[in-house]
Order: structure tokens, then sequence, then C-alpha cells
């Protein structure tokens, strides 16, 4: 009962974060304000990491700007939905009461295609060689 | 030996919890684990969290990254053990860039009010 009772908490605490923080991502433009966190290997080595552009382009993405939130960063905008989906499909028990998501075989097909086997591979590759592109070419986005 | 039924590592007898996966071992079964597949099913590889840790600038969590891209490899070449570790240090370094990019982001901000703070005395 207890364990429940701080799960409630944990999640309108999270949430009310998260809107929090989308709100000052929507507000304040991060290529404008200074206040915003660097990346500390970019500070370090002077070169891109795969994460960077993030704030901005989340900034353009809330203010429905798809174009703009690729320009500063490739991998941020596709990256959204696949952690989303990854985070519900691994969480199905927990997130869903009913019975025909709880044991319905397709969502474990699916959780085992996207985020099991090869596909990791695959996406450890792409998030890698975007990495090194980034470094190597100032034009890669 | 018993076998751990989760992850079918060999046992001490006596054991409550699986050395290797943490398994609850109150229904160790007492002969080899049976070797249809169907049962035992490859550790989580936590790669969302990695996947969240680079997106934070936290380049510790390319190590977690490429651990995370080694857990199913493994487990399908019957490298339990290594697939085990490989999925423990995906979690341990998906942790550990979430928590340092915390950190970071509230150092950060509150740097930052204590140099309004201090720019307007």
């Amino acid at each position: 009962m207890s364990q429940r009772y701080n799960k409630t908490i944990f999640i309108i605490l999270a949430s009310l974060a998260f809107v929090v923080v989308m709100i000052v991502y929507a507000v304040f433009d991060p290529s404008d304000y200074a206040f915003f966190p660097k990346c500390p290997f970019r500070m370090l080595t002077g070169l891109r990491c795969a994460g960077c552009g993030s704030q901005r382009a989340l900034h353009c993405l809330l203010h429905g700007d798809i174009v703009g939130a690729m320009r500063y960063n490739l991998l941020f905008v596709p990256m959204i939905p696949y952690i989303a989906g990854g985070i519900i499909l691994h969480n199905v028990d927990g997130l869903f009461k009913w019975k025909i998501i709880k044991e319905s075989q397709i969502c474990m097909k699916i959780r085992d295609s996207l985020y099991h086997g090869p596909a990791v591979c695959v996406v450890g590759m792409i998030i890698l060689g975007y990495w090194i592109m980034r470094m190597l070419f100032i034009w890669v986005p | 030996m018993p076998y751990c039924k989760n992850c079918g590592t060999e046992l001490a007898s006596g054991v409550t919890f699986c050395h290797l996966c943490g398994a609850n071992l109150s229904e160790v079964t007492t002969n080899a684990p049976n070797h249809n597949g169907q049962q035992r099913m490859a550790p989580d590889n936590h790669l969302t969290k990695t996947i969240v840790g680079m997106v934070l600038c936290m380049p510790f969590a390319l190590y977690g990254l490429i651990n995370a891209m080694k857990v199913d490899d493994l487990w399908a070449q019957g490298n339990k053990r290594a697939a085990m570790e490989c999925a423990q240090k995906a979690n341990t370094w998906g942790n550990v860039s979430l928590i340092m990019a915390g950190v970071y982001w509230l150092f950060i901000i509150l740097s930052c009010i204590i140099m309004a703070i201090a720019a307007n005395l």
C-alpha cells in the first residue's frame, strides 16, 4: 500500500518537473541565454558530441519547427519516439491494467525486434557513427 | 549441483539467490536446465537508458552503450555469464551518466542563480 503511494507521488513529481522543464525550454531559447548547461565534452575538447544541440533542438521542436530541430541535432527527433517506445514497452505490466495489452504477443514481438538482438547493434553503430562524423566534418548538423 | 532457473549458471548448493542474475532460487531445479530456450530470456540491455545518457551529453554513457550492444550477442552465443556482466555494466554506466547529468545541471543552475544574486548586490 505504501509502495503504491510512493509510486504515485514519484509519478506526480516527475510529471511536474517534466512540465516545468518543457515550459523553460519553450520560453527561453538556449542560443540566447547563458544559464543553460553547456556540453562538458565540448568545453574540454572543442568537439561536438552525439548529444550536442539537443537543447536548441528541443526549443525548436516545442515551437513546431521540426526542420530546425533536425538542423541542430539530426538524431534528436527520431530518438524521442524510439526512447519513449522503449520505456513504454519495457513497462507494459506496470502501465496498463487491461489483460489484452498485458498478455499480447505483439508488444513482446515489437519490443524484441526493436530493442533486442541485431537492432541494438544497428542503433549503437548509428550513434557512434554520428558522433565520429560530427567530430570529423563541420557540415554534419 | 543445482542450476539457476533463470540464467542457467551452476550454483553452490544451499544458496537462496543466484550470484549472477539475482534470481530468487526458491524453485531451483536440481537437474541441468532445459535447453529449449523458451523459458530463459536474455537480460535487459538497458539500451534506452544509455541513449538518454548520450543525448544528455554524457560521454561515459558510450561505455554503457557498447556494453548494451554486446548483451544479446553474447547471450545468443551461450556465454551467459559475460552477457549478464555486460548488462550490469550497461545499467551501471547508464545510471552514472544520468546522475552525473542531473548533478551537472543542478550545479549550473545554482551557480547561475548565485551569480545573478551577486550581480544585483
